[in-house]
C-alpha cells in the first residue's frame, strides 16, 4: 500500500507566533489526494437544497459527485462550529472576505485611525473588581489576525481579497438614538454623583439597549459608572447581530471613555447589546454571531460588594427581560440563602430634554464631559452631538420630576425635596420573576456557523455561508 | 485510509540563557508554509535532538500511540485544539522568575502526528511505543521514544502539529500554572 504514494507535498494551514505560544500545523496534500482515490468520490449537495445551516445540527452530510465539472470530489461533511472560534482562527470576516460592513449610523470622518489600536485598553476597567466581570471579546476583534487559512477554492476564478484587520476598516459612527441615550446616561450620572447607597455598598447599572445606544448611555454615565463590557461576539459582514455598530459606537466615544478614566469610579455599568438574541429566518447567508450574556450571579455580585442593580432598558415595552438575564436577575431578588441583591428596571426613555432650568443649581453637562468636546476621533468640524446648550436632560422630562428619581428607586440615602412631583412609572414597579423555561445555558444552535470539513481529517475547507458559493470547492484538491 | 496517532508532550525547566526554547521556536516558526517530507523529517529530527539534549530538565510529560482509526482522528483533533485554542498558554508575562529560589519557569513542547496506518515507519514506531506499564513515564522512555521518531516516514504522515509554550522567554509557565487542572494529563517524569 505504501509504495503507491510518491513523495508528498505539505501545506501549513495554521500558524501561531505569539508570546504565549508558537505552533503550526501542516497537512500532507499527497495523502489527502490518495485518500480521495481510495473512496468513492462524493461531494456535498447540501445548502442549496436545504437552505439553512440550522437544519444540519449534528448531521454529517455526504454528497454526491458533481458530474458537471467532471471532477472527483473529496468526501466532505458539514459540521457546525462556534462562530467566534471560526472567526478567531480564520478572521473576523470568515466566509465573507472583503465584504463591506454596513453601518446603521452617521459616519464621521476623518478621524485618527491609529487610536483604534488603543480601544481595548481604554475599555479595560481600572477597578479590579469590575475587571473580573469584563468581557474583552468585542474590542479584541479590532486587532485580531487569523491564525489559519482556508485552502483556496479550486473552482474560483477570482482572487480572494487579502485579509484586513477590523481596525483598518471600522469607522466611528453616531446616530440620533445614541445622542439621546448619551444624555440619558449623563443625567443619571448627575443624579447619582456624590450620593451614598442605603447600605453603603455598591450600586451597579446593567445597560441593556441596542448595542450603540448602550454604549452611548455608558459614555454619558462614565464619570460616575465605570463601563464593564459584556459584549461577547465579533462583527461580521453578514452578522445576525450588528456588532460592528456597537464597536463603531465604542470607537466614537473612545475619547470620552479615555477622559473618564482619570476619575475613580466605584460603581460598575455592565453594558450589553439587546440585539444579541436577534431572530432571523433565512440562515443561508447570515452569520450567526448571537450570544448569551454572561451576567454575574448574585453570589459573584455580593462578593464584590454590589447589592443593588438598576437594569436600564430602552423604554416601557422592554420587559420582561431576555431569557439569558431572567435567571440571574430573578435570582438577585429571590435569593433565599443570602441577603438579596436589589434589582429594579429603569427606562432610558424616562429621561427627556427640556429647556426649563433646574430647580436647584446642578452641574450642567460640561464641555469636558460632552463627547464632541473631549477630543473625539471624529473631526472637530463634526456637528456636536447635543442640542442647544440651554437644554437639560431630566428624569421625567421636567425639573420637578427630576429630583424624585431616588424616591422611585430607593437605592440612595435620600429625602425627596418639597415641591417635586413623582413620575408615574410602570417599569419601576416591575418585579423579576423566574421564568420556568428560561436558562442561562446557550442553546446548541446559537452562535454557530456551518463549515465544510474533509471527512476523517477535521480539515476545514470552507464556510457554508452562501448558497451561491461553490459546494465543490474541494473537488480539485489543493492548488498552488 | 486507516489512521493512527502519535503524540508526545514534554514539560521542562526553562533556564535563563538556555537556547533550547529559542531553537525550538525557530524550528516551528521558520519552517516553510509549503514543504516536503524530507524537510519535515529534518524538522522532526532536529526537534527530537533538542528535546533529548534537555532530558535532565524534564519535569512532566505524556505520550500516546493509538491505532484505532476513530480514536486516532479524535485524539489528533484534540492535540490540535490544544494549540489552536492556546489552552495551555499564559495570557500575560510571568517574568524571568528566579530559578535558584524556587521560582522556576517551565516550557512545554508538543508533537502530534496523524499517521497512515500500515506504513512500515508507522509500524516501527508502534513497536517502539510498546512499553511495559511500569516504564511508561520513565525519563529513559521519553528519550527512547524521541529517538524512535527517526523511523517516521513523512510521506505517510497525513498531518502534523508542533507547538511550544511559551513563545517568548518571559512568558514561561510557573509552578502555579502547572497546578491547573488543564495540565493534569502531564505525568510526573520518573527516574
Amino acid at each position: 500500500m505504501s509504495t503507491q504514494i510518491p513523495g508528498g507535498k505539505y501545506q501549513r494551514d495554521v500558524s501561531i507566533n505569539e508570546p504565549g505560544i508558537v505552533g503550526a500545523r501542516w497537512w500532507n496534500r499527497s495523502l489527502i489526494e490518495y485518500d480521495k482515490s481510495q473512496s468513492r468520490r462524493k461531494v456535498l449537495k447540501t445548502i442549496a437544497i436545504a437552505g439553512g445551516v440550522a437544519l444540519f445540527v449534528g448531521l454529517a452530510v455526504k454528497g454526491i459527485a458533481d458530474a458537471g465539472d467532471g471532477g472527483d470530489n473529496e468526501d466532505v461533511s458539514l459540521a457546525l462550529k462556534k462562530s467566534i472560534e471560526m472567526q478567531r482562527q480564520y478572521g473576523w470576516d470568515f466566509g465573507a472576505r472583503g465584504q463591506a460592513l454596513v453601518y446603521d449610523g452617521v459616519k464621521l470622518s476623518p478621524f485618527d485611525r491609529s487610536k483604534l489600536a488603543d480601544l481595548a485598553a481604554v475599555m479595560l476597567p481600572l477597578d479590579a473588581d469590575h475587571r473580573a466581570f469584563h468581557r474583552p471579546t468585542l474590542t479584541e476583534s479590532l486587532g485580531a489576525l487569523p491564525t489559519a487559512t482556508l485552502p483556496p477554492d479550486p473552482q474560483s476564478t477570482t482572487v480572494e481579497p487579502a485579509f484586513a484587520p477590523l481596525k483598518d476598516v471600522l469607522v466611528p459612527a453616531e446616530s440620533q438614538a445614541m445622542k439621546a441615550a448619551y444624555y440619558a446616561g449623563e443625567a443619571l450620572a448627575r443624579l447619582a454623583a456624590g450620593r451614598e447607597t442605603v447600605d453603603g455598598k455598591r450600586l451597579g447599572l446593567l445597560v441593556d439597549m441596542a448595542g450603540p445606544e448602550s454604549v452611548a448611555f455608558a459614555a454619558g454615565a462614565a464619570d460616575v459608572f465605570e463601563p464593564v463590557l459584556l459584549f461577547d461576539n465579533w462583527p461580521h459582514p453578514k452578522g445576525v447581530v450588528a456588532a460592528h455598530d456597537t464597536l463603531a459606537a465604542l470607537a466614537f466615544y473612545q475619547p470620552r471613555f479615555q477622559a473618564a478614566r482619570s476619575t475613580v469610579r466605584k460603581w460598575p455599568a455592565f453594558v450589553l447589546d439587546r440585539g444579541r438574541h436577534a431572530t432571523y429566518s433565512d440562515a443561508s447567508d447570515r452569520f450567526d454571531n448571537r450570544y448569551y450574556a454572561r451576567f454575574p450571579t448574585a453570589d459573584a455580585l455580593r462578593a464584590k460588594g454590589i447589592t443593588q442593580i438598576l437594569y436600564v432598558v430602552p423604554g416601557g415595552q422592554s420587559t420582561p427581560e431576555p431569557p439569558d438575564l431572567n435567571v440571574p436577575l430573578s435570582e438577585l431578588v429571590t435569593d433565599a440563602v443570602a441577603p438579596a441583591v436589589g434589582a429594579r428596571v429603569l427606562s432610558a426613555a424616562d429621561f427627556q430634554w427640556s429647556t426649563a432650568p433646574p430647580l436647584t443649581p446642578t452641574p450642567t453637562p460640561s464641555a469636558s464631559a460632552s463627547p464632541s468636546a473631549s477630543a473625539p476621533l471624529a473631526s472637530s468640524s463634526s456637528p456636536p452631538p447635543s442640542g442647544p446648550k440651554s437644554t437639560m436632560t431630566y428624569f421625567g422630562g421636567r425639573p420637578d420630576t427630576d429630583a424624585t428619581i431616588w424616591s422611585l428607586y430607593p437605592v440612595f440615602k435620600y429625602t425627596r425635596p418639597d415641591g417635586t412631583t413623582m413620575l408615574p412609572s410602570t417599569v419601576a414597579d416591575y418585579r423579576f420573576r423566574r421564568n420556568a423555561v428560561a436558562t442561562q445555558t446557550e442553546p446548541t444552535n446559537f452562535g454557530v456557523v456551518g463549515v465544510m470539513v474533509v471527512a476523517g481529517t477535521g480539515l476545514i475547507v470552507a464556510a457554508a455561508l452562501n448558497r451561491a458559493g461553490s459546494m465543490n470547492r474541494f473537488s480539485g484538491g489543493w492548488s498552488g | 485510509m486507516e489512521h493512527s496517532v502519535f503524540a508526545i508532550e514534554l514539560c521542562m525547566r526553562l533556564n535563563p540563557g538556555d537556547d533550547a526554547r529559542a531553537r525550538l521556536a525557530d524550528l516551528i516558526a521558520l519552517h516553510p508554509s509549503a514543504t516536503d517530507p524530507g524537510t519535515k523529517w529534518s524538522m522532526l529530527d532536529e526537534c527530537a535532538r533538542v528535546l533529548v539534549r534537555q532530558k535532565d530538565l524534564y519535569v512532566r510529560g505524556c505520550w500516546d500511540f493509538f491505532e484505532t482509526d476513530a480514536k486516532a482522528l479524535a485524539d489528533y483533533d484534540m492535540w490540535c485544539k490544544g494549540m489552536i485554542t492556546r489552552e495551555g498558554a499564559r495570557t500575560s508575562p510571568s517574568g524571568a522568575g528566579d530559578p535558584y529560589r524556587a521560582e522556576p519557569r517551565y516550557m512545554t513542547f508538543t508533537i502530534a502526528l496523524l499517521l497512515q496506518k500500515g506504513d512500515s515507519g508507522e509500524r516501527s514506531l508502534a513497536s517502539y511505543c510498546d512499553i511495559p506499564e511500569a516504564a511508561l513515564w520513565k525519563r529513559a522512555t521519553f528519550v527512547r521514544i524521541l529517538e524512535a521518531l527517526k523511523c517516521v516516514n513523512f510521506a505517510y504522515v497525513k498531518s502534523d502539529v508542533f507547538y511550544l509554550i511559551p513563545g517568548e522567554e518571559s512568558w514561561g509557565l510557573t509552578s502555579q500554572d502547572l497546578q491547573h487542572k488543564k495540565f493534569e494529563y502531564l505525568r510526573l517524569v520518573e527516574d
